[in-house]
């Protein structure tokens, strides 16, 4: 590689939703698996036996069941709870291999390995930690600058010769062309389907063509994104690393409806069970909202129904992790969006504005009193969902039967954030 | 004079301190039979494992042995593997050649709930 000095790494977990499940169940190793979206909708994660009998990503398990029943493929509904929480723990592993960390995903992070000569040893030795750590398997991709690190990952896993780490930083020019040469330009960070048809309309089918264009030509053709990625291509650090994860800012919990939504009360049951899954995130990572957003809408695929969508976000009166306070402001939000004669079919609650609870001045809160007393019902409430799973207590107003709760027919058990679903061991 | 209640840096003792050395490596466990009273570990405790840990030659382990998980202690003796249990009913499994065996954890304490 040309440009020597920077070595920044992407890792990522290899079909992260299945490693996390395998983790607990040795039973579906070598087994086709495949993790579906809510609603036990499409398929988000696929493990090698899946992808090798050519199920693409987002296939609906509908379409997907007489394969399933022929080659035995396991369908597991999303279990968020494990998958968030092996992510903190790969993080935080991984964290420490470099000066700065960015998270990108829940599954991938980019690092910041400064400027040594080799670290190729270095992504080894993330591979042996995070395996023998937490048993899930990750690739790692290692160049000069962000872009290129994310195509290298890419080639970490297609290419078995680099063992699951691939450093460009250490390939020869004479190797990188033709390797480069070999790479769709659709698989660039940052270049979409269309955008890929754009670049081969003008002759551009190729990473290495990519790299080799004019940067000021594919700003002028193209734009300055796109050029930034020509540069980027050619080791010229454009990108800097980002010190926070994006997750953390902002929490939201949307759902798509199974079936249309008209009545406004069935509308509000469905709002405050975002609202507690919402909050209790916010609780979970110690911080308060100060503004909550709230978005109901039609679906715009059903074209002969009267379209309508509409948000609205409410400042609240003071940083809160308060379910109830945060139940009133998305209520009072529902009342001024809603209109009658819709067939409402998805909806969310977004938390704004988020802060440390705890860095908070105290004097922000208007009554310290009422501060203690909520959060003292919020800290019983958490444990008691803990304890008994988190549909046991409902704020009032949002109805008995789980009908707005994901259909998830398949889940594992939180093995390692509810105490009732610890694994077991047989002793004898 | 100094004042130690008004010294907020004091903290109390934090159980999960003693409990857990690897933080990202340590998951909580549930043991279910009585193979291993002898060694305190017995039906219903909460084991706390550690993947960070390398097993020694006496440790007590999770493994996968047959597509589920155990509760064993993992013994070298001779060059060939046993895992031992700690009740006179259950005898010693002794690995056979080729049959391979996965540590997924050692085993670092157990919580027994004392009734009340």
């Amino acid at each position: 590689m040309t440009c020597h000095g920077q070595n920044i790494a992407l890792i990522d977990g290899n079909n992260f939703y299945v490693s996390c499940e395998r983790v607990f169940d040795p039973g579906l190793n070598r087994k086709p698996v495949v993790v579906l979206s809510n609603n036990d909708g499409c398929a988000v994660a696929r493990s090698n036996e899946v992808k090798a009998l050519g199920v693409k990503m987002g296939e609906p398990w509908f379409r997907l069941k007489p394969l399933a029943q022929r080659h035995g493929i396991v369908g597991l509904s999303g279990n968020h709870a494990l998958y968030v929480d092996m992510s903190r723990r790969m993080m935080s592993l991984l964290a420490g291999f470099g000066a700065r960390q960015e998270v990108y995903s829940i599954d991938e992070c980019f690092l910041d390995l400064g400027t040594g000569a080799d670290v190729t040893e270095l992504g080894n030795n993330m591979r042996q930690e995070v395996a023998r750590c937490l048993g899930l398997p990750v690739g790692v991709g290692i160049a000069s600058t962000k872009t290129l690190a994310k195509l290298a990952n890419h080639l970490s896993k297609k290419r078995p010769e680099y063992n699951g780490v691939c450093n460009l930083n250490m390939v020869p020019e004479a190797e990188l062309l033709p390797l480069l040469a070999g790479i769709d330009v659709g698989e660039v960070w940052g270049v979409g389907s269309r955008l890929a048809e754009g670049l081969r309309a003008v002759g551009i089918a190729h990473v290495l063509a990519l790299r080799q264009a004019d940067p000021r030509w594919l700003r002028r053709r193209f734009s300055v994104v796109m050029e930034r990625i020509g540069l980027e291509l050619r080791g010229i650090s454009c990108l800097q690393l980002g010190e926070i994860a994006a997750s953390n800012q902002q929490i939201q919990s949307t759902r798509s409806f199974g079936k249309p939504v008209y009545d406004f009360d069935e509308l509000a049951e469905a709002v405050l069970t975002f609202v507690r899954r919402a909050g209790q995130r916010l609780r979970r990572q110690g911080s308060v909202a100060g503004a909550l957003h709230l978005f109901i809408r039609t679906s715009p695929f059903r074209e002969g129904e009267p379209q309508y969508r509409q948000g609205i976000t409410l400042t609240l009166p003071t940083p809160t992790a308060d379910e109830l306070q945060l139940a009133n402001a998305a209520k009072r939000g529902l009342e001024a969006v809603y209109r009658t004669g819709y067939a409402y079919r998805r909806a969310g609650v977004l938390l704004l504005e988020l802060e440390n609870a705890r860095t908070l001045a105290r004097n922000l809160f208007a009554d310290p009193q009422a501060e203690r007393k909520s959060q003292a019902l919020m800290t019983t409430l958490d444990a008691m969902r803990n304890r008994f799973g988190s549909d046991i207590i409902h704020v009032a107003g949002e109805g008995r039967q789980r009908r707005w709760s994901t259909r998830a027919s398949n889940r594992s058990p939180c093995y390692t954030t509810r105490w009732a679903d610890l694994p077991t061991a047989r002793a004898g | 004079m100094m004042n130690p209640l008004q010294d907020e840096a004091v903290d109390g003792l934090d159980l999960t301190q003693l409990l857990i050395e690897h933080r990202e490596a340590t998951f909580f466990w549930r043991v279910e039979g009585s193979a291993m009273d002898g060694l305190g570990i017995h039906h219903g405790d909460l084991l706390v494992v550690d993947r960070a840990v390398v097993p020694g030659n006496g440790s007590v382990v999770i493994a996968v042995l047959d597509g589920g998980f155990v509760v064993k202690q993992l013994v070298r003796r001779g060059g060939a593997v046993i895992l031992r249990s700690a009740h006179p009913d259950h005898p010693e499994i002794r690995l056979r050649p080729g049959q391979d065996l996965e540590v997924w954890g050692v085993v670092r304490w157990s919580v027994h709930r004392v009734v009340v």
